[in-house]
């Protein structure tokens, strides 16, 4: 008997190590990667180190008070949140409808529309930057002539040369990258909704557009809040757009908040401050990490 | 309303709809298809008629493109590989064994997944400096797999977690250790995954810029996104050149688009929705 | 038996390792990494051409040139230095030798200069840019600078009727504005505030108007020396920098790039521009018909003569093969070698050396575009130029002034957030108290 439970428990055990070597080297990656360079970042940040200094010492909390009595700090996440909350907003508006509309039973060519309507996503974003960059071109950009003709503007509008007209570009440029993304997700999740459902709603006489509502957003509702945090994590912390398209500019009127981290650590070494700056942005991070799984629980508890 | 006239309605709006949506591309590549003079030509039209491959032969000989290609397929390609392989462990071990550290490794790859790639740029280009592995492959590919993992460990997973037990049970009555039936059972059922998440995990490395234009210094190394955002600010560039530069990274994105748009619809609800 | 064998196995590895450190020594004795931004496929094989002549008179000598491009260039050098692996010898930009002289890996060049002729040969400010402290080290060596110039096309001129050369600021603003004419697509003036080149044309306002900026006590301490003058001296360059992009410059001209500015001004959309004579290589590829129209002229002064340089030099690792490289560079710096060099790019590489202007073949082999050029213009304009926020010796925040864009940010605020000349010096003057920690 005793024997019997020894070789089950050694192979148990035997097993539990298996599994867990089998996974080491995902761990190993993600601990070189993230873990390691944070816990870095967390003493050079208390740090002034400089590549060209010669010594480095000790600053204290110096780096963390300069930078958040900064006000350029202050002004790029604002701007962050602007960019994030205008482009999530549009790009959920837009991934609805049009995933209602590809969705319905009397389009033809389906599988065609559908696959044009992820294209964006699949254009590098350097591409996308300098794509739409040209586009709104002051002197040559074909959509200030197409607005001219149209008659919504009186001539070619230099759009990035004005702080609040780049920031409505960068958008309109982020809006149309990210809509596919959305609009995959909400397809798959129209998809899962039982036809029987509008079928008896229909029968009871509810009309289209309070199907929509009593049926439709509330079931997709929590795809939206769980992605939706995601979302905009990752929308804030956004740097490839905003930095090849205007790499900040005009002034400051679009340096996002990635964009500040990379320009004080980079354009000047000045790296200790920028330990300081990863290590406040992390933290951000924490806080909307708990929202996501905050928001997570509620679509577990929305489903069971 | 009728029936057919709903139809026709519906259809119409889709075209209307997907003119914004297409557009910009559809630019891009008349763009850099222009010659010298008519990309400059004021007012610029719709349909131009004046085609060149002028660009497009420019940055190809006198740019070097083919090396910011090479490194850019280079660097994609074995990244991916990796990748799939350390994912398809973990996914594996997260599906059949059972241990305690289990749900602490998931959460790690959910934590990795969140992370934004500028809060860890700063502190990796440190770090890289002192090991020694700023502006090398390696250090870059290792970053690669850390974040492109998580899409392809859950998608994987998916497909891992629809094999029942029994089966996996009579393998090993048959003989198979169970670290066996990794490529004798499971991967033969999850080869569409293992399809979509090694095209999602090629675009996305593809397209990476931060990463790559933080670690990548030499001019030789660096990939074609870093190259064609530093063609936009080179003094002797024409904006020409610069779309040509613009249109080619842009190449494996439309050609799995064209052969695998099925594994990318795929791969991007997985994605959407974890 | 076992202790013996350990024994022989290190007395091999020690024997080995002398011989390994010897023949390193050898080959590093002989080898010289260069490192060098000039790519340029006309200058780098004139450089190549120097090396091998180099070569020929120090046979086993081989000098390896690495040619990189301008963008993270620094930061290769900075990681190299640091690393304790530098080239041995590395052309340096604007701002570099500062910057690489505080990690205190570079080395100090004042005895190869006097070995070389002395400090009096070589032009203007050339020299006194290259150091980051006060007491006249030198970190660098001056390869070739560049002067700034103002564009005309004359042609356009006869259109508007304009038949003279500015001689102050407020013709300049004349000539601009007659020849503007947006309807059809002409500007009379453009500037680059998109990117850090702006700088040039404020740094020559600045200086053209009597401003110094910056100043440096005896102790080595900087700060920045603004006095009321000063102030409402650039006040009234940003006034007039203001006045000309309002009114003769395009829209966009405020997120332009040097890039973008330049396409724009050799197919003739924007007349002109403080710039180097660069432009005419793109004029040659863009617009080459056209190449005789296109003129310059000497940016008018105001309180003084004094305007935007552009500088390139050479330095020398301390970590590097020190001797080798010195005396590589004292060969290129005697009889006028490097005049082959000017001349393989000579629109924007300009002797450092007062003695080149009277080399005959340097002088008969200029491009016609830069006879006018030669060498009375733009010895004057050397005479008087400052490549960027020095007064009275090197400034070591030079590169992150520059990195920064201090000058152009105010100037582009006066137009997206409506500032006045007044806030934007304000801005300026903060920036730089903020950056020099007085």
């Amino acid at each position: 008997m005793e024997r019997r439970t020894g070789t089950l428990d050694r192979k148990i055990d035997r097993m539990s190590l298996q599994g867990m070597l089998l996974y080491l080297p995902a761990v190993i990656v993600i601990c070189l990667i993230i873990v390691y360079p944070l816990l870095y970042a967390l003493f050079m940040s208390f740090t002034n180190y400089r590549p060209t200094l010669r010594e480095t010492s000790m600053v204290g909390f110096s780096n963390y008070i300069k930078i958040l009595s900064d006000s350029s700090f202050w002004g790029a996440m604002l701007r962050s949140l602007v960019f994030t909350f205008s482009s999530l907003g549009l790009q959920i508006v837009f991934g609805l409808a049009l995933a209602q509309l590809f969705n319905h039973p009397d389009l033809k060519f389906r599988n065609l529309f559908r696959g044009l309507a992820i294209m964006p996503w699949l254009i590098p974003t350097v591409s996308v930057a300098l794509i739409f960059k040209w586009m709104f071109n002051d002197l040559y950009g074909i959509l200030n002539y197409l607005m001219v003709d149209i008659g919504i503007l009186d001539s070619p509008k230099a759009w990035m040369s004005n702080g609040t007209t780049a920031m409505v570009i960068l958008i309109i440029a982020n809006v149309w990258r990210g809509t596919p993304l959305m609009f995959t997700m909400f397809l798959a999740g129209l998809q899962g909704i039982p036809r029987d459902y509008y079928e008896a709603a229909t029968v009871d006489g509810a009309s289209a557009w309070k199907q929509y509502i009593k049926i439709t957003l509330p079931l997709l509702t929590p795809v939206i809040m769980v992605s939706g945090v995601l979302r905009f994590i990752w929308t804030f912390n956004f740097y490839d757009l905003p930095w090849v398209m205007t790499g900040g500019g005009p002034g400051e009127a679009t340096q996002t908040t990635p964009v500040y981290a990379y320009r004080t650590a980079f354009s000047a070494y000045r790296l200790g401050e920028g330990s300081a700056i990863s290590i406040i942005l992390f933290i951000v991070l924490l806080g909307f990490a708990a929202l996501y799984f905050a928001a997570r629980k509620r679509q577990g508890s929305i489903y069971n | 309303m009728k029936r057919k006239q709903k139809a026709v309605c519906i259809n119409l709006l889709a075209i209307a709809v997907i003119i914004p949506v297409v557009f910009p591309v559809y630019w891009l590549v008349i763009s850099a298809l222009q010659s010298p003079e008519s990309i400059i030509s004021i007012p610029p039209s719709l349909f131009p008629h004046d085609f060149s491959p002028y660009f497009l032969k420019k940055v190809f000989t006198e740019m070097n493109i083919g090396q910011y290609l090479f490194n850019s397929i280079m660097l994609s390609v074995v990244s991916t590989f990796l990748t799939l392989f350390i994912a398809c462990l973990a996914a594996f071990s997260y599906t059949v064994y059972r241990y305690k550290a289990k749900e602490a490794f998931s959460r790690m790859i959910l934590f990795v997944h969140m992370f934004p790639q500028i809060l860890i740029a700063i502190p990796l280009y440190m770090l890289m400096s002192k090991l020694h592995l700023i502006n090398s492959f390696p250090g870059l590919i290792i970053c690669y797999i850390a974040f492109e993992m998580p899409i392809c460990v859950w998608t994987m997973q998916s497909y891992f977690e629809t094999i029942p037990r029994e089966l996996v049970d009579a393998a090993e009555i048959d003989g198979l250790t169970r670290l066996q039936t990794l490529p004798r059972i499971f991967l033969p059922v999850a080869l569409p995954g293992l399809a979509a998440s090694g095209i999602m995990t090629f675009i996305g490395i593809w397209n990476n810029f931060l990463l790559a234009n933080t670690l990548l210094i030499d001019d030789a190394k660096k990939t074609l996104p870093v190259i064609v955002a530093d063609f936009a600010s080179r003094e002797s560039m024409m904006q020409g050149d610069v779309l040509a530069a613009s249109l080619i990274v842009c190449i494996p994105s439309f050609l799995f688009a064209l052969f695998a748009q099925r594994y990318l619809v795929g791969g991007l609800t997985t994605g959407a929705i974890k | 038996m076992k202790k013996g064998m350990v024994f022989v196995l290190c007395a091999l590895l020690a024997v080995m390792s002398l011989f390994a450190q010897g023949s390193t020594d050898n080959a590093a004795d002989k080898t010289l990494t260069v490192w060098s931004m000039l790519t340029q496929p006309e200058r780098a094989a004139e450089l190549e051409n120097l090396a091998a002549e180099f070569e020929s008179l120090h046979p086993g000598v081989d000098i390896e040139i690495s040619l990189m491009p301008w963008t993270g260039a620094l930061d290769k050098l900075v990681a190299a230095v640091m690393a304790g692996n530098p080239p041995d010898l590395t052309v340096v930009g604007q701002g570099m030798p500062q910057t690489l002289a505080e990690t205190g890996g570079l080395v100090e060049l004042s005895d190869l200069v006097e070995e070389i002729g002395g400090k009096e040969q070589f032009l203007g400010t050339t020299l006194s840019i290259s150091a980051s402290t006060l007491d006249g080290s030198i970190y660098a060596l001056p390869l070739y600078i560049t002067p700034v110039v103002a564009y005309y096309r004359q042609s356009y001129l006869d259109e508007a009727g304009f038949d003279k050369i500015p001689e102050t600021w407020e013709e300049y603003y004349e000539m601009c504005k007659a020849v503007t004419d947006p309807e059809n697509n002409r500007y009379g003036f453009g500037i680059p505030l998109g990117d850090q080149h702006g700088m040039k044309m404020i740094w020559s306002a600045f200086q053209a108007n009597g401003v110094d900026l910056v100043n440096v006590d005896e102790d080595g301490n900087w700060y920045v020396d603004i006095d009321d003058e000063d102030y409402a001296a650039l006040v009234e360059a940003y006034e007039w920098l203001y006045a000309l992009i309002r009114d003769c410059a395009p829209e966009g001209t405020i997120s332009y790039t040097q890039a973008n500015l330049r396409e724009l001004v050799a197919t003739g959309v924007v007349m002109s521009r403080i710039d180097t004579p660069e432009i005419y290589y793109n004029v040659r590829s863009m617009d080459p018909d056209n190449i005789d129209d296109v003129r310059y002229f000497r940016l008018p002064g105001r309180k003084t003569n004094n305007q935007y340089m552009g500088w390139n030099g050479f330095a020398i690792p301390a970590a590097g093969n020190v001797e080798l490289a010195k005396e590589f560079l004292k060969f290129c710096y005697t009889d006028d070698r490097l005049v082959d060099f000017y001349l393989s790019y000579p629109y924007c590489m300009f002797p450092v050396v007062e003695s080149i202007y009277s080399n005959e073949h340097y002088l008969g082999s200029m491009p016609e575009e830069l006879k006018p050029l030669v060498p009375d213009m733009v010895l004057d304009i050397f005479r008087n130029s400052n490549p960027i926020a020095l007064s009275n010796g090197p400034f070591p925040y030079a590169g992150e002034v520059d990195q920064k864009n201090m000058f152009g940010i105010p100037l582009a605020l006066m137009f997206t957030d409506g500032i006045t000349a007044e806030e934007a010096v304000d801005m300026l003057i903060e920036n730089l108290h903020e950056l020099i920690g007085d």
